[in-house]
């Protein structure tokens, strides 16, 4: 597929429409003209834009903030949804690590994840690829195995979310800063101070975050009403999202939705700072794998097999 | 005044590129001990369980041969060697326990203690919390479950799973 078709067949998929790459950028351009004037125009917009970066808050804005995103969620779904903050907890860094020797490639960890965090149909924050056997080979993994049955003979399942690395690229990619880690160790996105400029998709090497091209369409009912400012309240279109380690449930002691739905209990996760928690006992004693070890990134997501 | 100052003014007044310093954070309380671990109860995996109820009048017969009424298992049978049969497992002294590979009895709600006794490095890994599903909270009480709740004891291996939808992988890879 040359480059033009592939955009045209794109353009065609996320907008609904048949339309050539000039067209693309000025219907593009004008609908963000048509956007900017409405958003200036009402209330809420204004307060939008000059809202402040989520590190500079205060608790009086958060309430606010919060409420109004429960609003927005009411109006526009007739869904009562609870946007919460809960905080890193002192002296905790968050590992998840998963063991190869089990994952049979069902995917029911992405669909658990896409419950949990509010995704719409045409993303998701994980993605199970298809190796051969033996191998850990990515370049040569099919994303879009589809056989009736897993496993497959001769081939090995690797889930990959965001590892959230200890020196993440993405991070140092975002010219505004609305992208960062937080003292347990996840990654996070201030989707209200994104610009979406996607550099930071670009240089993520796990492919881990996702940009939303349009409104998020999510079924009313599918709607997961427990929400986190900084994790799965339902993001705005044009912004990057990406896997949290859950942390609405995990700050609150829960394992994270993905571990929960797997049937092979392949996943495990914790706190490496506690030397009785299951990651801790994995490093100790597993040899574990990391993915891309070689670019440094040291990633919080270990590889083994049990 | 030049457009591109103009422009940074604007963006000054809006707040864009406005310093993020990292903050003090208020932290929530550290998290307890890990350690607590409970062992769930499972139901019966048969409705003629226990067994005693029709072999406490029974003579056992040790002779490896073929059953075809109660006890056909489910799946069929396929754990370990071929030649396998009951009383490797279950106690021919009381049917109503298990028995280790060294003739120790074992009680149906430890079902670990007999499969470890072939699976030693699964049972290590269990007892660490790096087997099996985990239940509960990581930072708190923990709900491990024994071997028998995933696999069946008589035909042990995962069955084949049908796939959740794959990705939309168009246009995101060439």
């Amino acid at each position: 597929m040359t480059p033009e078709a592939r955009l045209g067949e794109l353009v065609r998929l996320r907008l609904g429409r048949h339309d050539t790459r000039r067209g693309f950028l000025k219907t593009a351009l004008a609908g963000a003209a048509v956007a900017s004037a409405s958003t200036a125009c009402d209330g809420a917009g204004v307060e939008k834009l000059l809202s402040k970066h989520y590190l500079k808050l205060t608790d009086e804005d958060k309430r606010k903030l919060f409420a109004r995103i429960e609003a927005e969620v009411l109006a526009r779904s007739g869904v009562r949804v609870t946007v919460g903050d809960p905080q890193p907890m002192a002296g905790v860094e968050f590992v998840h690590a998963l063991d190869l020797s089990l994952c049979n490639g069902n995917r029911r960890c992405v669909e658990a994840c896409a419950r949990e965090n509010n995704l719409p149909d045409d993303i998701r924050y994980l993605r199970v690829v298809e190796v051969d056997a033996g191998t850990l080979e990515l370049a040569n993994a099919e994303h879009a195995y589809d056989p009736e049955l897993v496993p497959r003979s001769g081939k090995n399942y690797l889930p990959v979310q965001c590892q959230q690395c200890k020196k993440p690229p993405c991070v140092d990619a975002c010219p505004v800063k609305a992208t960062w880690v937080e003292p347990d160790g996840i990654v996070v996105v201030d989707y209200d101070w994104c610009i979406g400029c996607r550099y930071c998709q670009a240089a993520c090497p796990y492919y881990a975050r996702r940009f939303n091209f349009r409104e998020p369409s999510i079924e009313p009912s599918r709607i997961n009403p427990d929400q986190a400012y900084l994790s799965n309240r339902i993001r705005p279109a044009g912004v990057v999202e990406k896997c949290t380690y859950c942390l609405h449930r995990t700050r609150r002691g829960r394992y994270p939705a993905c571990l929960e739905a797997c049937p092979t209990g392949a996943r495990k996760f914790g706190n490496i700072n506690d030397e009785n928690s299951e990651v801790r006992r994995m490093l100790e004693r597993k040899r574990t794998y990391v993915l891309k070890e070689e670019l440094g990134t040291v990633p919080r997501f270990f590889y083994f097999f049990g | 005044m030049t457009r591109s100052s103009c422009l940074l003014a604007l963006l000054c007044a809006s707040g864009c590129n406005q310093g993020i310093e990292p903050m003090k954070r208020d932290f929530a309380d550290p998290p307890p001990a890990s350690s607590v671990v409970m062992v769930e109860d499972h139901p019966a995996l048969i409705p003629t369980f226990p067994c005693s109820s029709c072999h406490a009048d029974r003579e056992p017969d040790p002779r490896p041969r073929k059953l075809v009424e109660y006890h056909t298992p489910k799946n069929g049978f396929d754990h370990g060697t071929k030649d396998g049969w009951c009383y490797r497992c279950h106690s021919l002294e009381n049917i109503d326990r298990l028995r280790t590979t060294l003739g120790t009895p074992v009680a149906f709600s430890d079902p670990q203690d007999l499969c470890g006794s072939c699976h030693g490095d699964k049972l290590i890994d269990w007892k660490a919390g790096l087997h099996g599903l985990n239940r509960g909270s990581w930072n708190g009480p923990k709900l491990r479950q024994s071997c028998t709740f995933c696999h069946d004891p008589h035909k042990p291996a995962f069955e084949p799973m049908v796939p959740e939808r794959p990705p939309d992988v168009l246009g995101e890879r060439t």
